[in-house]
């Protein structure tokens, strides 16, 4: 705006100066547009109902949630699906969604998960690649919520306490010992998952 | 760099339509669940105006031989016949008495056990524990595999003989369901008194 003043007291360069002008307030314009549509776009796509969207056909991955400690506990604070599935912070964010709309969504239309038995036969491989991807991250979701330096041992049971305090030595992290927290675990899951944890 | 470029670009795409798709079904999801509410209302109310027609007349019929069937008892039991169910005496559309709130114990080293051979009692909460044809989190830390690492107590070797009294490397069917003989604990007063001496 301020440029557009002074550049009406020199007549001279008024009409390509306005010209530029417009297309500057254009390209914000556009730039508005495709930025708040992006915004919007992953703020619509992280909600527990777009999950459900394809993932309650089977009914499993949320069935399954509802009976853990991550849905409905002593302190009524509850995990949703992007809590644990889509990093919070904003890079990883678009990272993550952009590599699981390209998989996803073609799995999704060509029916590979569209019935509980191509669930569970797929739910393995599946499986592994949320443990691979967390291991990779250091379970960066748990620890959105799951912060150690505010974990209290000494307010833990004497079986947990005993091995978080390894586990910060061994440098292990959480879904190495925690798997199936959220889940039911596939048949063979502790060979496969044994695998997963060895590759560091 | 046009590759990435244009596969970022098929991905936020996709992202925007499966947004605007998810929007869309958000809104028209809101009147179409008040639509079917209100419809499942009037069904329910049509269905029980029929029955309480029908149901009105044999009620009346039984009514009858009822009091007479009471009658009868009173006179064996007394005045008043005090018939106790399981939910206590509240009323039937009463909410039912709240189950006591009893935490499960946590006992650190384990709960002695009070006879030989008793299967021992489970000394932490086993909440968040699944066992099924897939899964045996027990045997996360309980396994011969992981006992020493997790120190978890390495179920003994009756646990893996079969049957035919041999030998088995993984715990044999019979011994797979845990919670059949090892059960948590919770700290609460005995219902009755207990005679058992070993
Ligand atoms: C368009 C339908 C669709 C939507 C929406 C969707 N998913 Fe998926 N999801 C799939 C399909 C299909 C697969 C199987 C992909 C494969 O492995 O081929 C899958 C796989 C997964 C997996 C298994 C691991 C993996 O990477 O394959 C996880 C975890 C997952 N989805 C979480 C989520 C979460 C969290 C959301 C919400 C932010 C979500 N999904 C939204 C269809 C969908
Ligand atoms: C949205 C926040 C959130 C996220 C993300 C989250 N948790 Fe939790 N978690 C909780 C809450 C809240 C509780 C328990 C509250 C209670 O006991 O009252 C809990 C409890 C637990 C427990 C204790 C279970 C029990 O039986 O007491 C474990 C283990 C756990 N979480 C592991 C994980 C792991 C592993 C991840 C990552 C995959 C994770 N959590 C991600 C919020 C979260
Ligand atoms: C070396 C294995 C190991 C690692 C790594 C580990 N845990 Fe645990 N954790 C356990 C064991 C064993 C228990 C007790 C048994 C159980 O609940 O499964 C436990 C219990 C818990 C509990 C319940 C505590 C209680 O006693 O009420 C929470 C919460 C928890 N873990 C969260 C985490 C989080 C978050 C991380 C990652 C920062 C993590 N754990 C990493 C082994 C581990
Ligand atoms: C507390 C964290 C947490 C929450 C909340 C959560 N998940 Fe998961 N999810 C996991 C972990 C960890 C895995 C890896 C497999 C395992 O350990 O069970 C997983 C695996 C999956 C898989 C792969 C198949 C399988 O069963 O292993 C799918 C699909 C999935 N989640 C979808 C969902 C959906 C949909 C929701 C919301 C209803 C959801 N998850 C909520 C932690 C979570």
């Amino acid at each position: 705006m301020k440029h557009e003043k002074t550049h009406q007291n020199t007549p001279p360069a008024h009409q390509q100066a306005g010209f530029l002008s417009m297309k500057l307030l254009m390209g914000v314009f556009i730039g508005i547009l495709l930025w708040g549509g992006f915004n919007w776009s992953l703020e619509m796509t992280n909600t527990e109902s777009y999950c459900l969207s394809c993932h309650e056909m089977q009914g499993i991955s949320f069935d399954e949630l509802q009976e853990t400690v991550h849905y409905s506990n002593r302190t009524g604070v509850r995990a949703s699906c992007p809590d644990c599935h889509v990093p919070k912070e904003w890079t990883h964010k678009v990272v993550q969604k952009i590599s699981a709309a390209i998989r996803e969504l073609p799995a999704h239309w060509s029916g590979k998960l569209d019935t509980p038995e191509k669930f569970e036969e797929h739910r393995l491989a599946m499986a592994t690649l949320e443990w691979n991807r967390m291991k990779a991250n250091g379970s960066r979701e748990c620890k959105n919520c799951h912060d150690s330096k505010s974990m209290d041992y000494t307010k833990q049971e004497p079986r947990s306490s005993a091995r978080h305090e390894e586990a910060e030595a061994e440098g292990k992290t959480c879904i190495d010992c925690h798997k199936g927290i959220a889940h039911h675990l596939p048949k063979g899951w502790k060979e496969a998952s044994k695998e997963a944890t060895d590759k560091k | 760099m046009k590759k990435i470029l244009a596969i970022s670009l098929i991905g936020l795409l996709s992202l925007l339509i499966q947004a605007t798709a998810m929007a869309e079904k958000e809104s028209t999801e809101n009147t179409t669940m008040s639509q079917t509410e209100s419809s499942i209302e009037t069904t329910a109310t049509e269905e029980s105006a029929e029955e309480s027609k029908e149901t009105e007349a044999t009620e009346e019929a039984e009514d009858a031989e009822a009091t007479e069937d009471d009658k009868d008892q009173a006179a064996v039991l007394g005045d008043s016949i005090d018939v106790y169910s399981l939910r206590g005496d509240n009323d039937i559309d009463a909410a039912s008495e709240a189950f006591p709130n009893h935490r499960t114990m946590v006992v650190d080293g384990g709960i002695d056990v009070t006879f030989g051979d008793q299967p021992p009692m489970v000394p932490h909460s086993i909440d968040k524990d699944r066992i099924s044809l897939q899964e045996n989190t027990c045997l996360k830390c309980h396994s011969k595999a992981d006992s020493k690492l997790e120190s978890a107590p390495k179920p003994t070797p009756s646990h893996f003989k079969g049957r035919d009294g041999k030998k088995k490397s993984k715990i044999v069917a019979g011994r797979y369901f845990c919670t059949q003989c090892h059960t948590p604990q919770a700290n609460t007063k005995p219902l009755i008194k207990n005679n058992f001496k070993d």
